[in-house]
Order: C-alpha cells, then structure tokens, then sequence
C-alpha cells in the first residue's frame, strides 16, 4: 500500500473465533475502499500479506486500533491479545467472542481432559492408533499451544478500551465504529468514555422487534420445531425461550424477524451484569402468571416450577454466548490459572 | 538447521503456519503447515437440543456459515424422519447457490487475486484486494465488491441474517418468499451469470497471456494425482445441495459412490503419535502416509476435486466452461469422461467455473413456481424418530460431513464434523511440501517471492482454518526424504518443535 504518512494504522486480528467479524468488512462494500482511505492497514491477516514479524517489529502503541475478534481458547491467542496490547494505543473487543467468550465458552461446562478425550478418544471416524496421551516421542513432540483451562474473554487478559457486540456485529454498527474512530483520529471529536459499548443500543432486543408487545402468558415452553410461529406475535407467547428481554438492541432484531428466536449475541444492556439469569428471572415471571392464571392459587409454586422445567438446556440456550462472563462460570470455577 | 517460517498464511480463512526445515546443505528437509488453534465444537454441542444445532454449528465458520446452517438442516431432516417442503427445499438450495457464488467470488478476487491478477513484481505491502481492485477498470472494481454484497442481502432475505443465518428447521425453513423477494432476487441471479463469465474472462486472459502464470500451474512442484470426492445427482453431475458422494483415482476411474450416511464406511480419520491432526482417507486404501497416487488412500477436495469427480455440469455456460478447462489443461475427451487434472493451481479456474454453475443454477431456483408457497414447514415430530444422523453438503472448499447422535429427548450426545479444510489436509501438506522442494533450492536466497508462492500452494485450496479448527489442532509434518544426486535417499532430518 501506498501510505501517507500520518495515516493511522488499523489492526483486525483473530484469535479463537470463527472468521465471521473478519467477512463483515467485506459486507462493507464500496465503503471498504474508504478503511484504506482512512488506515494503514497493519496487521489484518485475511486481507493483506503482513506478517507476525512485522507486528513484532512494530513499537509499543504504533498501531492506533486494534480490533481483535476471538476469544481466547489458546496460549497462542493469548500471546497474540498481549501483543497487539502492548503494540496498540487503543484496543477494541471487536464481536461477541472477544467481548463475552461466546459459544465456545460452553465447552467449559466439561473439563479440557474432557474436551480432548471427545475430539479424538470417541470421534466416530477415528482410526485411533494409541490412547490419549501416551508419551511421544521427545524430538516429534508436536508444535502446539496450549489449551487454556477455560475459554476467556479478551477483557480477562489484558485491559480493553471498547466493546462492540455481535455476532458478528451488524455491517452497519461495523461502519459507525470505523466512523468514530475517523473521526477521533482526524481530531473532528473526543473519543467516547472509555470502557464503552459502541455498536448497539441501550435498550433491548424488544425494543427492535416488529413483533407484538409479550402478553407474558405461557403454559409450556416448546421447542424451536414445535412452535411455528405466528409471524406477529411475541415468540415468547408462542412459547419460544427468546433472550430479547435481557439482550442489548441495535440489531434490529433481525432473527425475531425472521421466525428465530433471539439468543442473545449482542450481550447484555448496561446494567444488567449476567443475563442468563435475568432470562431466567423473566421467564420465571411468564410462567408464574401462566401459573397465577389457574383456579388452584396454592399450587401455583409447584405450576410455574413445572413451567420453567420445560425449558431444556437453559445454561446452553440463555448462556449462549455469554457464559466465559457470567457469575454463573465464575461461581463453577472459581479459582482460575494465569495465562 | 536453517528454518523458515511464514507466519501467518495471509490470506487464508483463519490461523496457519508454514514450517521449512532447511538442512545443512540448504536443501528442504522438512515442511509443516501448522494449524495452532482448537475450538472443541464436538463438546460444546453435547448437551444442547439437536434442532439448536443450524445456528450452534454455523459458528464453526464465519466465512461458510450457510454451508454449516444447511448441513445441519439435512441431519436434522433426517433425525426427525422429515422432507422438506417444496418450498423450503427450494429456499434452501437457493440461498445455497448465492452464498457459493459469492464466496468463491470473495476468494478469487479478495484471498488469490493478489497472486493470479497482479503484476508478479508488487511487494507484499501492494499485494492485497485493493491493489487488485486499483488494477481493475473502475467499473468492475466497484461491481467486484457490489457482487457479495447484493449476494448476501439475498443470503439474509432468505436466511434472515447476512452471516450466520437463523431460518433452517427439520422438514423446512421458518421464513417465506414473497414474490418482491423473488424479483429481487433473480436480478441478483442474472448478474451473479454476467459476472461469473466476466471473472473467467478475466483469468483465461491471465492464463493465456502470462507465461510465468502458465509454466507454474502446469509446474510438477504444482501438481500432485490424488484420489477426488464430490457429491454428485443420479445423473452423476455436481450437485452442492444433495447427492451421493463419489470418489474417483487419480485417473478418473470410479471407485466408490456411497450415501454422506456411509461415510465412516469408507472414510477414516488417521491419527499419528506425533501429531494431533487427523488425517481423512479411503479406509480401504489404508494410511500409506504422504503419498500420491492410486495407491494412496489421499484423497482431494473442492473444486477442482469436483469437476474431476463429476461427470459434468448441468447448466449449459458453466458445462462449456469445464469443457475449456480441461481442453486447455489436456483433459478433455470428446465423447468420454475427463480426464481429471492435478494441477493444484487450476483449482482457481476450477472455482469459477462453480461460480458460473451456481449462478445459472441460481437462476433457475428463483424461477420455480414453489418458491413462493407459503408452505414452508411441515409437520414434525416433537422428537427424534432415529437417535443418529449424517447431513452433509459440498460446502464452497469441498465435502462437508455434520454426524450427530441423540438421546429419547433429542439432546445431542455426539457430534463428528468432518470440514472440507480437514478432508484437503493430506491434499494441502502435498501442496506445501511439493512447492518448498521446487522453490527453495541450496544456497539460495528465499526472497519474498518464493515464499508467497510457498503460500499461493496452501491458497489454491483456499483451506478454511477456521473449520478446520472447530477440533483440529496440530502440526503436519510432511516428511521429506533428502535425496543425493543420484535419487538415493540420504537422510531424513528429524522433525523440531515450531515453538
């Protein structure tokens, strides 16, 4: 590239995740030529031919934003978010991995000996050849990272100066982020506070959904191939568990819109610290006015219990992308190692 | 013992790594491509509800999520003993040939175009999709990055999210098409064709008029005979959506079709004690290492995998396209079956001849008559009829296997994900080894250039570590014999950790 000096440099780094925050600059369409316009593109792996070397290379803080997408599963993620922190002057959780640990996280909800034993002691297909963990030989020993002991959110490891939720973030909250720190760089305005959430509303998925207003009356709660949806009702009186309620909006709420429930991957709105259970105390409610609604006031304890019962998987469906963050993590393992 | 690594892969869909051990003389001793990640999909899925596992499993990969989504979809079709509707049958193979279309587009612009359309001097720092875009008429520049985008609007009409989408249930779809929809979409469809013969008018210049180019791709440190899988109709031609797999040698011939549900049949995950990676081949072969050939139970891949495997195209433009590929490559049989090609490099014409079928294919779905039947889901059971499972598709990269088992409830208990990246493992370490031996030679310098042709070899099957990582971590050794002058093998240096 053909770089102006003064042009401040972006990264766009992964760790453990899956690509998809790294494809939204692609949705960007003609509006990606203006990210070059705009930034040196430093380090961005998918798009340009920088190397870890030249990372290395690069002197603390010479890189102005740093967008790391992932979460931290591995001793190399690891060493990446301590790289690129101590290269960068500012340093954002960029999606729902780096931000909350994100599905990946409900690998944890077994230990990592169990983990490994899954993935090549019980894989259907596997031609295995020895068990798990026999001593190899010390010259052929492979070249592998660790696992870490739990998937961790960036925030975990090294300090972040912002989040942006999603899964990916929508192109269009992608975009205004990009704008902001334009903005900033060229000196048109003040960065925002930092620890803030850029990218998303301060309500709610609700507040997004075209949907109707819940009536919050429900006798059973289905599974997604046995409810189908009225295309205007709440999915929740239909009897779907939707984590609209506890989930941060700004997405538009394009899921609700398209018969899926929402499952909550652009995190929790500020003030509510652990949304699985605030899900859990909404949906709690739904059932106790369910339960309310019957002529035997004084079962109605054992009613609503029976009602919340017919929620399967609830740590996997309310935790889906927030668990690595949640109390509910931190109160399984409380004593985590240092990575 | 010199090293040289390159680290990371650029332009590639998530982490790699590639390791040459130099020996004393300066000749390659041994190559890796490492792939440093694991993200444990099989144990994170355990314990969710199966019909959860469209969206859980898409996030295996946020540049082929609609290939997961619709894998997924036709497991969970078949654990509830369900067919989808017409329409969503005609939903989902539609949003399938946008995303195909768009993303082989995204690689040969985006990821190869660097190495196929630029001129062979740019530095690394210009060799990026905008020096290519720069290099394009401005027209066409602007239509290459319009191109994914109006495909993924199409992608999030019909799925209701432009990466990962949300819509895929057992026996159907949970979002309609409205016939606005539809004329929206099939003016996508006619340009996704107009572009496609463009992108391949684009390359057949490059083959044609840059020799370099040419005497690479036809090089021997680029090709290496292999065994080809692809999911092919009754007819016995590609088929992305559904089909039976078939496997073919290096010569062409036939030597398995099987249904996707049979795959532990026939396909075995080898591992080795001094690796983590497993290695998919043909069980009846056996593991015979690295190996090329017939005897080898190494099998390819992806697209040019495909067209060597299939017996031809459907739609007319892309099936005259393969014709040319392999007139042009020394395939071509009149009135027999083609011969198929191990050039690894063709497999970037090989990806736009695919986009050219998917694009016509694209064009026929949004004008079938059930696409807008409001029928969209059918009646299923509210719990699994069968406890085991296999859907799969050829997603963008190759073959894409989604294996689950359930409990009485529908709760998952295990789940195989075989990824086209992990099928293309043994494909890729012959790539890399092959090209480090042609490229780096004794005393040499090992400029900038070298080293991102050593990577233009891990390119052309356009891996997705990202996939390929949703278990697999590991480093794969590809064992180089270091040979005298006169072909004797002389010694094989011992492998040292990349750390």
């Amino acid at each position: 590239m053909m770089e102006a000096p003064g042009k401040p440099r972006l990264a766009v780094c992964w760790t453990s995740g899956c690509g998809g925050c790294e494809a939204a600059f692609l949705d960007l369409g003609d509006r990606l030529l203006a990210v070059e316009d705009h930034f040196e593109l430093a380090f961005f792996p998918l798009l340009v031919d920088r190397k870890r070397a030249d990372l290395e290379n690069l002197g603390e803080g010479a890189i102005d934003l740093s967008l790391i997408t992932g979460a931290i599963r591995t001793s190399e993620d690891a060493q990446m978010a301590h790289l690129l922190r101590h290269a960068s002057k500012t340093v954002v959780a960029f999606g729902v991995c780096a931000q909350l640990g994100s599905v990946l996280a409900l690998a944890d909800l077994v230990p990592v000996e169990t983990l490994l034993r899954t993935v090549y002691g019980e894989a259907f297909s596997s031609d295995l050849q020895r068990p798990l963990g026999a001593p190899v030989d010390d010259d052929l020993v492979p070249c592998l990272p660790e696992l870490t002991d739990s998937v961790r959110a960036l925030e975990a490891l090294v300090p972040v100066d912002f989040f942006v939720p999603g899964c990916p973030p929508e192109v269009e909250h992608l975009w205004d982020v990009l704008q902001v720190f334009t903005a900033a760089f060229a000196g048109h305005r003040e960065l925002p506070d930092r620890g803030s959430v850029l990218g998303g509303s301060e309500a709610t998925v609700c507040e997004d959904c075209a949907r109707q207003r819940p009536e919050g009356k429900v006798a059973r709660f289905v599974r997604l191939h046995e409810a189908d949806a009225d295309p205007s009702r709440c999915l929740l009186d239909e009897g779907l568990v939707c984590s609209g309620p506890a989930t941060r909006g700004g997405c538009g709420a394009p899921c609700p819109a398209a018969g899926a429930p929402c499952r909550g991957c652009y995190g929790h709105p500020s003030g509510i610290e652990d949304p699985g259970a605030r899900m859990l105390g909404a949906l709690a409610t739904i059932a106790e006015v369910a339960a309310l609604d019957t002529s035997h006031p004084e079962r109605i304890s054992r009613q609503s219990e029976g009602v919340l019962d017919s929620v399967v998987d609830p740590v996997g469906t309310l935790y889906r992308y927030c668990y690595a963050h949640s109390l509910l993590a931190h109160l399984r393992e409380p004593e985590r190692h240092e990575i | 013992m010199r090293r040289i690594t390159i680290d990371p892969v650029t332009r590639i869909e998530g982490h790699g790594r590639v390791e040459i051990l130099l020996d004393e003389h300066g000749e390659v001793a041994e190559a890796y491509f490492v792939v440093p990640e694991l993200r444990g999909f099989e144990q994170l899925c355990v314990g969710r509800p199966v019909e959860e596992m469209p969206t859980v499993t898409s996030r295996v990969c946020g540049l082929c999520p609609e290939a997961h989504h619709m894998a997924s979809a036709k497991a969970l079709d078949s654990l509830f003993g369900v067919e989808p509707t017409p329409a969503a049958r005609a939903i989902r193979e539609l949003l399938y040939t946008a995303f195909v279309a768009s993303n082989h587009a995204t690689h040969f612009f985006a990821l190869a175009g660097p190495d196929l359309l630029m001129d062979q001097n740019a530095t690394a720092d210009q060799r990026n999709l905008f020096g290519v875009l720069r290099g394009l008429d401005p027209d066409l520049a602007r239509r290459v990055l319009q191109h994914r985008v109006h495909n993924h609007e199409v992608i999030e009409m019909l799925g209701g999210r432009r990466i990962h989408p949300v819509a895929a249930l057992p026996g159907g779809w949970s979002r309609r098409v409205t016939e606005e929809m539809r004329d929206r979409i099939r003016k996508v469809a006619a340009h996704n064709v107009e572009f496609a013969m463009e992108c391949l008018r684009l390359y057949r210049d490059d083959v044609e008029h840059r020799r370099d180019h040419f005497e690479l791709l036809t090089s021997d440190g680029f090709t290496q005979p292999t065994h080809s899988m692809a999911t092919v109709d009754h007819a016995g031609k590609l088929d992305f959506y559904d089909g039976t797999l078939r496997v073919v040698d290096p010569n062409g011939t036939k030597v398995l079709e099987f249904p996707a549900a049979d795959y532990a049949q026939h396909i075995a995950e080898h591992i080795e004690p001094w690796t983590y990676m497993k290695l998919p081949h043909l069980r009846a072969a056996g593991w015979n290492g690295l190996a090329t050939g017939a005897a080898s139970g190494i099998f390819a891949v992806g697209p040019l995998a495909r067209l060597n495997a299939c017996d031809g195209l459907t739609t007319p433009l892309a099936q005259t396209a393969l014709q040319d590929l392999y007139t042009t490559l020394g395939g071509w049989r009149d009135g027999g079956r083609h011969r198929p090609i191990h050039h690894r490099l063709a497999t970037h014409w090989a990806r736009l001849v695919e986009q050219l079928h998917a694009a016509e294919r694209m064009v026929e779905l949004a004008s079938l008559p059930e696409l807008t039947d409001p029928h969209v889901r059918t009646s299923v059971p509210s719990r699994p009829v069968a406890r085991e499972a296999v859907g799969s598709v050829e997603a963008p990269r190759g073959t894409l296997l989604h294996h689950y088992t359930t409990d009485s409830e529908g709760i998952v208990t295990a789940v195989n994900l075989i990824v086209a990246t992990t099928h293309n493992h043994a494909a890729i370490a012959l790539s890399v080894t092959g090209a480090a031996k042609a490229l780096v030679h004794r005393n040499a310098e090992i400029g900038d250039e070298a080293l991102n042709m050593i990577e233009m070899a891990v390119r052309a099957h356009d891996p997705c570590l990202a996939c390929a990582t949703h278990t697999l971590p590991g480093g794969m050794p590809l064992t180089v014999v270091v040979r005298d002058t006169a072909g004797a093998p002389v010694r094989v240096v011992r492998r040292q950790p990349a750390n």
